[in-house]
């Protein structure tokens, strides 16, 4: 370690054997131009605006691929070396066009800075400039190739870091372009990441296109609050509208990337469905009315029906997505009501094991821990699409030739090779699991640092706490570690906060426990009481939770946006600011507690969700809710409950059974998962949200149904039919039919893993 | 005899008679008085009058909604915002200029890499009501449209010394 | 969707025999054999083909498309029967080449990157081909016709036109 000493600039500075000139330069603030290098990418070294002089070298050389050697003395702004630089810059300004007025990077781009420093005023080239047809890669990216300087930072990102090659150069000389070679979209989910890289105009953000200049903008940092990563935000905003989202560094988390989910969501913050108006429902019209109205309509309407049928006819969901803040005060608030059904577990079929959880689920590693580990078994993650920024480090782990396992309900595209991809019929994953068990694979037996993760596919499996045990029996073969792979940015934070029904803040046992989220609807329930839930939406049993709603007496939903649905069933409707217009703090799944600001105002009368439990706390006499007059109150009583993560023991089994027959296989798909990103326009008009229409079948089950691609079947669950087209998908197993939730399309059907009714139209 | 001297000057008003002097000399000379607003003073090229926006000779807009002017502009009295118009390419959709605001610098002028806002030579615009000191695009582009001979002359005449 | 299908067995046979020799995680490195082969075998290679081989060698599409694209012994559409390679580097272009090529502009009544009417041949202008010692030179499918005078490339051209 430091065992070499180099001289840059007349500095002696301490180096590892291996480093690359530029990355003890980077970290001695010596700044060396460059384009093609990126830390988090390979070395190309083809775009020689890093050529550095090294004494006792014939020639300039570039500072990105040449290795440090003992003694070695570089001079990066001495004649040689300008000389280099600058010759290199007015090559690459031969050809990029003189456009940086209508260039979206302009005021951001590294050309740009770089020529300004190294570029002469005048260019002695006067022949015409290369032209290169642009290309349409689909709704995410604006391409406007001429402009490109073939750094390959964006090939190199195909390959390396999203796994899925889809840019490339090709013809050579002067001919060479960066495309796609055939028209096609930008699939990966991690896509949005090549305009951060590029260092110049070529690839830009396309629902951005030409709205503002970055100086224009002030920057705020969030967090991304779509998964259990918690990946680092910068949120640019102009005169209180936010208008694009870039990825903030953290090593430890995100590193330099964030998944197109986080970058493109913002795009629903001002749809017309938003809701910044308290709303009452009076004579089945809706008015909209002061804060006081609607906080003494809710009041009067809460405790109605608790007069008339006690507490226990009030259900209480939250969003698995909230603040530590607005969680603690969702519960204080409904606890002092002597409200006890109150869950977050949204999707979740199985909830026998609860009491056997640790003060809150986690995955038992961290990110950066997962890269090195040697064999990696998912159990019912959609690791892709569920947690893109999670996937990005197994995949790393994958290069890194980790051995790959999986027992999943269907068989993914997950990019890297398994070595054993278990697919069990009817989606019975206990079945599947049980068999990686009795016949462990060598290369599992032998790993050393094995990692098994329990993605959201099993969480919400129906004989969840089944796959719990066995996971933790084939941990404790192997001596792997378990986790889990939650759903939703703050499932943590809903644990130690007590908004699961059996626990109080901090894991203590609730002395009158309540229901759990399933049972809460099963029992039709007087009152509703929702915080950021589209029940329609978000929950397991979506029908049966659309009929709960309909026939409740009262549902107050304190939302940021309302649905066609919500209007019919709700009576108050409180207006509650998205994140990037509150602050708090977000815990992700390897237990960081993240703090965040508010990026702007919240519009109109919307107001944090934990302000609006804390006055309605007021008006129901509760005297206690005086000590909470500011969020740093709310957040120092719930601090004292935000534990480390502890191990789990799962012995519990599942009292569920196996599904049998045909069943219906689903998941929140990556662009349906909450509110927030089922509204943002450029994410719905991507392949990854239009594929997963329809009704998926393999082909032995469309030949059984005399069915093809196109045509039109009707499928059945809680005594709701509706049509569907078929879609044929060999990824699935037989018995299966993958029906994803959250779509409008698929409402009235019931839960994943249920038995399902398919017959031709 | 000092004493003496001032008194005999002020007995004679010798000061009176110097300050008719200088009335009478200004009385013959060549008069200076402009009779605004009938008579006009000639003005520069440089003029930095109400502003403009230019267009094309084949009517496209000038404007690419790039921004420097709204960036360099000391009084912050300009405001843009912009979207790709239906043929891609990038416009303004709004452009006000609080003609409050603007203390007449002159930069946008020079920053516009496009030539398109300008500082015509006309100085005298008034304003019925208040908000109409803002001028929108629209408003801007017909100044352009209106002066355009006379923009242009102008340029043409300071072009040598750019 | 894999295309690998429109590879025939005879030539999967092949291209496993290339595989074979590079190390297991540098599929890539067998894309040049099996272009090669399918150049051979359909004096092209289609798009589709180029799926195929990626598909088969399980590599990345672009991968293959960036070698097709790169190289210029593969055509990437239908060229003509006989494709005239000319060099007109310097060594060919001292020793007369300009006359070489203006003469099979005219005799093929085509131009440079054009196919005669017959489809018979094709004519294309290429860098060096590293005959220089014989320039001027140029290629004619695989063969090289080297010191090239007019009266030689048209007894060149009669002969192919009588073979056909």
């Amino acid at each position: 370690m430091n065992d070499t000493t180099i001289t840059i600039d007349g500095k002696e500075v301490a180096a590892e054997q291996g480093e690359m000139v530029i990355e003890v330069a980077d970290r001695e603030n010596i700044r060396i131009p460059r384009f093609c290098y990126h830390k988090n990418l390979s070395i190309a070294a083809n775009c020689r605006m890093c050529l550095v002089e090294v004494e006792k070298a014939p020639k300039p050389l570039p500072a990105c691929a040449t290795p440090i050697t003992d003694g070695m003395v570089v001079k990066t702004r001495s004649p040689i070396a300008l000389q280099a630089q600058k010759a290199v810059m007015e090559f690459l300004l031969i050809n990029h066009p003189l456009d940086c007025p209508v260039c979206d990077q302009g005021g951001e781009c590294e050309l740009q800075d770089i020529s300004m420093g190294y570029g002469e005023d005048v260019s002695r080239y006067n022949q015409g400039k290369r032209s290169v047809a642009d290309q349409d890669v689909g709704p995410l990216i604006e391409t406007f190739m001429t402009r490109c300087i073939h750094c390959t930072r964006c090939v190199r990102f195909g390959d390396e870091i999203s796994g899925m090659r889809e840019l490339g150069l090709v013809n050579r000389g002067e001919k060479s372009q960066i495309t796609t070679y055939v028209e096609k979209n930008i699939e990966s989910e991690l896509s949005g990441n090549i305009i951060d890289i590029c260092p110049v105009g070529a690839l830009t953000n396309k629902p951005f296109r030409f709205k503002a200049r970055t100086w224009e903008m002030k920057q705020h940092a969030t967090i991304a609050p779509h998964d259990c990563v918690g990946s680092n935000l910068m949120m640019h905003e102009r005169r209180n509208e936010v208008m694009r989202v870039v990825p903030a560094e953290n090593e430890a988390i995100n590193e330099t990337w964030i998944a197109d989910r986080d970058r493109y969501s913002h795009f629903a913050l001002y749809t017309p469905d938003r809701v910044t108006q308290p709303m009452i429902k009076v004579n089945d019209t809706w008015q909209t009315v002061d804060w006081a109205t609607a906080l003494e309509h809710t009041v009067a309407g809460l405790q109605t029906v608790i007069h008339k049928h006690g507490e226990k006819a009030v259900g209480a969901l939250a969003s698995q997505s909230e603040t530590v803040e607005n969680y603690y005060m969702f519960q204080y608030f409904l606890r002092s009501l002597g409200i006890n059904n109150i869950d977050h577990r949204l999707q979740q079929q199985d909830f026998s094991d609860q009491s056997a959880f640790p003060a809150y689920p986690h995955m038992g590693t961290t990110f950066e821990k997962i890269e090195e580990s040697d064999a990696v078994v998912l159990i019912g993650s959609h690791t892709r699409k569920e947690q893109p920024m999670l996937w990005h480090r197994l995949h790393k782990a994958s290069q890194n030739g980790a051995k790959m396992f999986a027992v999943n309900p269907v068989d993914f595209n997950l990019i890297f090779a398994f070595e054993k991809n278990i697919v069990p019929e009817s989606g019975d994953l206990v079945a599947g699991l049980t068999q990686l068990l009795e016949h462990i694979p060598e290369g599992l037996q032998s790993a050393t640092k094995p990692v098994i993760l329990l993605g959201a596919l099993a969480m919400n499996h129906p004989q969840a706490a089944t796959l719990r045990s066995l996971a933790q029996k084939l941990a404790d073969k192997i001596g792997a570690t378990l986790g889990l792979v939650t759903s939703g940015s703050n499932s943590a934070g809903a644990w130690l906060t007590g908004v699961v029904p059996h626990r109080l803040p901090g894991k203590q046992a609730a002395s009158n426990e309540g229901q759990d989220a399933q049972a809460m609807l099963q029992d039709q329930k007087q009152a509703y009481v929702l915080l950021n839930v589209e029940p329609e939406f978000d929950c397991a049993n979506t029908g049966q939770a659309l009929q709960a709603m309909n026939n409740a007496e009262f549902v107050l939903a304190v939302n940021t946006f309302t649905t066609d649905d919500m209007l019919q069933y709700a009576n108050v409707i409180l207006p509650a600011a998205p994140f990037n217009e509150i602050s708090g703090h977000m815990i992700n799944a390897q237990g960081d507690c993240q703090q965040f600001n508010a990026a702007i105002p919240p519009k109109g009368e919307s107001r944090p969700a934990w302000k609006i439990f804390r006055i309605l706390a007021q008006l129901c006499q509760i005297d206690e809710i005086a000590k909470f007059m500011t969020i740093a109150d709310v957040f120092e009583a719930a601090q004292q409950h935000i534990a480390e993560p502890e191990a789990a023991k799962w012995t519990a089994d599942s009292k569920n059974t196996a599904p049998r027959g045909t069943i219906r296989i689903a998941e929140m798909p990556i662009y349906a998962i909450d509110p927030i990103v089922r509204r943002a326009k450029p994410l719905q008009e991507t392949h990854d949200a239009t594929k997963v229409q329809g009704a998926h079948i393999n082909k032995a089950t469309a030949s059984g149904l005399q069915v093809n691609t196109g045509d039109a079947v009707i499928v059945s669950q809680n005594d709701n039919e509706i049509t569907l087209s078929v879609v044929i998908n060999d990824c699935l197993a037989d018995n299966t039919v993958y029906i994803a939730q959250g779509l409008a399309e698929h409402k009235t059907l019931g839960a994943a893993y249920a038995p399902i009714e398919i017959k031709r139209a | 005899m000092k004493k003496l001297k001032f008194y005999i000057r002020s007995f004679l008003l010798w000061e009176l008679f110097q300050g008719l002097g200088v009335t009478g000399k200004y009385f013959f000379k060549r008069k200076m008085t402009l009779m605004y607003p009938r008579q006009k003073a000639p003005k520069s090229p440089r003029f930095r009058g109400l502003h403009a926006l230019r267009r094309y000779p084949n009517g496209e807009e000038r404007c690419i909604a790039c921004k420097l002017c709204e960036a360099v502009c000391p009084a912050l009295a300009i405001t843009i915002e912009s979207a790709p118009r239906a043929d891609g390419t990038r416009r303004t959709t709004r452009y006000d200029i609080d003609l409050f605001k603007c203390i007449y610098c002159g930069f946008c002028e020079e920053s516009c890499p496009v030539d398109s806002i300008v500082e015509t030579n006309i100085a005298e615009f008034h304003f019925e009501n208040r908000g109409e000191q803002i001028i929108n695009k629209e408003k801007l582009l017909e100044i352009g449209d209106k002066y355009e001979k006379q923009i242009a002359k102008d340029r043409a005449a300071d072009a040598p010394y750019r | 969707m894999s295309d690998a299908y429109l590879l025939s067995d005879e030539l999967k046979k092949e291209i496993d025999h290339w595989v074979a020799k590079f190390p297991i995680d540098r599929k890539l490195s067998a894309v040049i054999p099996a272009m090669n082969m399918v150049q051979d075998l359909e004096q092209h290679v289609s798009e589709p083909m180029m799926d195929a081989i990626a598909d088969y060698l399980g590599v990345p599409r672009i991968a293959v498309y960036e070698v097709g694209t790169f190289y210029t012994m593969y055509d990437l559409k239908p060229r003509g029967k006989h494709r005239i390679d000319v060099c007109t580097n310097v060594s060919c272009m001292l020793r007369g080449s300009d006359e070489i090529m203006g003469h099979l502009k005219n005799r093929l009544g085509v131009d440079v990157g054009e196919t005669s009417k017959d489809d018979m041949f094709a004519l294309r202008s290429v860098e060096c081909l590293g005959s220089c010692g014989t320039a001027p030179m140029m290629q004619i499918g695989k063969d090289y016709h080297e010191n090239l005078t007019p009266k030689k490339v048209d007894e060149i051209l009669d002969k192919l036109k009588g073979e056909a």
